[in-house]
């Protein structure tokens, strides 16, 4: 059963390369955050999210997006702690915020998914292209 | 002691190095959840997938919203994790294709199997016992094939020297990430029903409140699946024999022993893409290095002059 995800992994891992692990980063939590709403909006029949509900919605979806990737490059990838925590948090608040902002306004709700997608895709490639610009390098999360 | 004129070319791949995971998480994930919630959708605008009084009718079957929710959430991450699991098992004891190539030089460093407490949490991510070689001189193209990265001692130029990472099969790494697999499938079934349970406990009373009782459900059952992996790991690992990297005489191979190791050469993502033997197939002992330490290549190129590898052909005009 594993095959062909592995021949999946080794294509994306090919193509995503250009990326970085911050691209990479924010497509997972792009992806996490619009399978949530998917659900969400599946089993709500219908969100309608007034700007009350926003800020707190925003706030649940980034904090687990943050403790999944906090999780990853610290369990799996073996990063240090300390050199994680602050680019994790800014990646899945922009991707997490953003993804659901896109979604909300253009009651996009049934393809949140690959709005996730996309939106880590981007906001991921651009902190990790923000972040070689500050540091000249390519390693490191940003 | 006859160091050479060429520099080493220690360090970093031409190429970016994406931490070996990061392509793993994203293909489970991406496929999963992808599937999944395309599938929601598509029987919500077909209508096999329909709401009314808080309770959802999935093709017939119907169930409270609230733990329809919890259990596709949970189900969504359960099967990721399981799917995730299997690629670690795969990548750890499918040999895959790569280069037949011979190195030789002296042993400066092994590195047993679960080495680190990680590796004991998260059985299906151990790796093989691997042995770090200071090449001779004669293999830095081995070694720098295709433009990998370079691992390299501490020395100052023109000591400084290249290594060469020999992985050497282990039965326990493959044993666990099987029994990883099993008790992570086990862990999945308790997982989602625990999410299921936990959401319909909170409930959707709230749109927040049903948000999070979705992401708590997807953690639940994610955690299950790894306690399960943890515990069908242990019992894998305790179960096998733990094989140590040897010669073909049949001692073990130590630090500061001159070798010859064949294998097969790859590029590997887990060690930054440097070109390692994955796995080492035969050592040839040398003898003990009577070179200072920490070894450097200019004197391993006089002390082994005479090594295991096949010799190149001179043609003479």
């Amino acid at each position: 059963m594993a095959r062909p995800f592995a021949a999946l992994a080794r294509w994306l891992a090919a193509t995503l390369r250009p990326l970085g692990p911050c691209g990479q980063s924010g497509v997972i939590v792009g992806m996490l955050v619009g399978g949530l709403l998917v659900i969400h909006d599946v089993i709500e029949d219908g969100i309608e999210l007034g700007p009350g509900d926003f800020i707190a919605y925003w706030i649940a979806l980034g904090a687990f997006g943050w403790l999944v990737l906090i999780a990853i490059f610290t369990l799996f990838v073996r990063w240090p702690l300390g050199s994680i925590v602050v680019p994790t948090f800014v990646n899945a608040a922009l991707v997490s915020g953003l993804t659901l902002a896109v979604v909300a306004a253009g009651h996009l709700y049934p393809v949140g998914f690959f709005v996730g997608l996309l939106v880590g895709l981007l906001v991921g490639a651009l902190l990790c292209a923000i972040g070689r610009w500050l540091k000249g390098s390519d390693h490191g999360l940003y | 002691m006859a160091c050479i004129d060429r520099r080493p070319r220690c360090g970093v791949a031409t190429t970016p190095v994406i931490p070996e995971p990061l392509s793993k998480f994203i293909a489970a994930i991406g496929s999963i959840w992808g599937i999944i919630t395309a599938l929601l959708a598509i029987g919500k605008a077909l209508g096999a997938v329909s709401v009314a009084g808080g309770v959802i009718s999935i093709g017939g079957v119907t169930i409270g919203t609230a733990a329809a929710g919890g259990a596709l959430a949970g189900a969504a991450a359960a099967v990721a994790m399981i799917v995730i699991i299997g690629l670690y098992a795969l990548d750890r004891c499918v040999e895959g294709r790569g280069l037949a190539e011979c190195i030789a030089g002296v042993v400066t460093g092994v590195v047993d199997s679960f080495d680190s407490a990680l590796d004991e949490l998260l059985p299906f991510t151990a790796m093989h016992d691997r042995v770090d070689v200071v090449v001779k001189s004669r293999y830095w193209d081995v070694v720098e094939d295709g433009q990998a990265f370079v691992f390299c001692t501490d020395h100052e130029p023109p000591k400084r020297s290249e290594i060469m990472r020999c992985y050497f099969f282990d039965r326990r790494v493959c044993d666990a990430a099987t029994g990883a697999q099993i008790g992570g499938a086990v862990g999945a079934v308790a997982g989602v029903i625990a999410a299921a349970a936990i959401a319909a406990a909170i409930g959707c009373a709230t749109i927040i409140l049903c948000i999070f009782a979705l992401i708590l459900a997807a953690l639940v059952a994610a955690a299950a699946v790894l306690a399960g992996a943890l515990v069908g790991g242990q019992i894998g690992k305790a179960t096998s024999t733990n094989d140590a990297p040897t010669s073909s005489g049949g001692g073990t191979i130590a630090v500061g022993q001159l070798v010859t190791v064949h294998g097969n050469m790859q590029r590997r993502e887990h060690d930054s893409a440097a070109n390692v033997m994955w796995w080492s197939h035969s050592a040839q002992f040398h003898g003990d290095s009577m070179s200072p330490q920490p070894f450097s290549y200019c004197d391993i190129d006089d002390e082994l002059t005479m090594d295991g590898c096949p010799a190149p052909v001179v043609e003479l005009r």
